[in-house]
């Protein structure tokens, strides 16, 4: 193991220098086959093979320049057009003040990622909680249950090709617009007007009178529109140039 | 008692003479004991109203810790479907007369989540309500005045008649 002389990266700002430089030591560990830095927004370490990513996430926790003790978050991605899942995995450090995101990506139709529970117990939760939403299915997990949604709910709602059932134990799961109501109403009285023989009535006006003096700004706009010659010399003063001249 | 009807006399004790449902609803309207079930920020709303600035408790609003002692069902936030079936337990537990509030707009319709997949669409899609209180969230006042329809409503029953069988209850 190479002695650090260097001192770890601080996340001091906001550049993507830090996430970078550890990208770089994992790549240097394992390969560019193994890993690849995908930098389109925030630098983000993906791990090609899943069946790998034990062994990557080992390093990041046990190499004592990155120290990754702490795992802030797992989430998951759905990508239907590229056919794909991603487990996503939020990591920091108490030791050096670093951060860094680690993913994985696997088919839609075998969403199987191995369970990183043992080296974060944390995880526990999380993981349970990509599978409920998203559908991972996280190998070797303790307890893979629903962890917010009932457990006879069926579908993962977060993938984006998820429908709602019509009902869930009976109880409907839509509800109609109390405006419907009103345009029922509506349709009503106008039938009733018509088979009556009744005219319509009156449209309400406004029951406000406008203060003396106020002009309409929608007239005033559509004034100005009609006479666009003298619209550059607007104002009492540009005319009173004119007069002069 | 409120009851125009009541007539007081009083040489030797009280006497009072009222009809009995007057008498059997004002002691209901009286002590409405509301079980806990603030599932939201409603429930914070709730918890106000039964403070001193407000004061539930001059209605004789008590809340319950539990469904078998109370009255009344304030359904206090958004309902999920998981919650759902746990409320309508809670209700089925409550002892006969019960009422319900729907306090606020997540309670009434689902609200701001109404298109949530795990948001109930209003708490009487599952039990029925007796009182909406519209709001997000609603204020002390507002549900201090839905109580207070509670009670109006505690009022109208006709006890006597249905004991007897007269009416349908």
């Amino acid at each position: 193991m190479a002695a650090s002389k260097q001192e770890p990266v601080r996340a001091k700002s906001k550049t993507r220098e830090p996430s970078r430089a550890i990208h770089a030591r994992i790549e240097a560990r394992f390969g560019e086959g193994a890993v690849a830095l995908e930098d389109a927004v925030d630098p983000v370490t993906l791990v090609r093979d899943p069946k790998q990513l034990i062994e990557v996430m080992s390093f990041l926790k046990t190499d004592p320049e990155l120290a990754f003790d702490f795992l802030r978050s797992v989430t998951g991605t759905d990508w239907p057009k590229l056919g794909s899942i991603e487990s996503v995995y939020h990591l920091y450090s108490y030791q050096t003040g670093q951060a860094h995101v680690v993913k994985v990506r696997v088919p839609r139709a075998r969403p199987d990622v191995p369970s990183v529970e043992r080296l974060w117990p944390t995880a526990n939760w999380f993981e349970r909680e990509a599978f409920d939403l998203v559908g991972i299915r996280y190998l070797e997990h303790s307890d893979l249950r629903r962890i917010m949604l009932p457990e006879d709910w069926i579908g993962h709602p977060l993938r984006k090709d998820y429908v709602e059932q019509p009902d869930y134990h009976g109880i409907g799961t839509t509800r109609a617009s109390p405006l419907d109501a009103f345009a029922e109403l509506d349709r009503a009285r106008r039938a009733l007007r018509e088979a009556r023989g009744e005219a319509p009535p009156p449209v309400r006006t406004s029951p406000i009178t406008p203060p003396e003096g106020w002009v309409d700004p929608k007239a005033k706009k559509a004034e100005a529109k009609t006479k666009p010659a003298s619209k550059p010399e607007a104002g009492s003063d540009a005319g009173d140039a004119k007069g002069d001249a | 008692m409120t009851n125009d009807n009541s007539l007081m006399a009083g040489d030797e004790g009280m006497v009072v003479l009222s009809k009995l449902d007057s008498l059997i609803n004002w002691n209901r309207k009286s002590s409405i004991w509301y079980l806990l079930f603030g599932l939201a920020c409603c429930g914070i709303e709730l918890m106000q109203t039964g403070g001193p600035r407000t004061d539930l408790d001059r209605f004789g609003g008590i809340p319950r810790a539990t469904p078998r002692q109370a009255d009344l069902m304030i359904v206090a936030g958004t309902l999920t479907y998981k919650m759902a079936l746990r409320a309508k337990l809670l209700y089925d537990q409550m002892p006969e007369p019960r009422y319900v509030i729907s306090m606020g707009a997540c309670a009434t319709c689902g609200g701001l989540f109404q298109l949530a997949y795990s948001v109930c669409k209003g708490v009487d899609k599952i039990i029925p309500v007796d009182v909406y209180v519209p709001g997000c969230p609603p204020r002390p006042e507002a549900l201090t005045e839905g109580f207070m329809r509670i009670q109006d409503k505690m009022m109208r029953e006709r006890w006597a008649a249905k004991l007897s069988g007269r009416v349908l209850g």
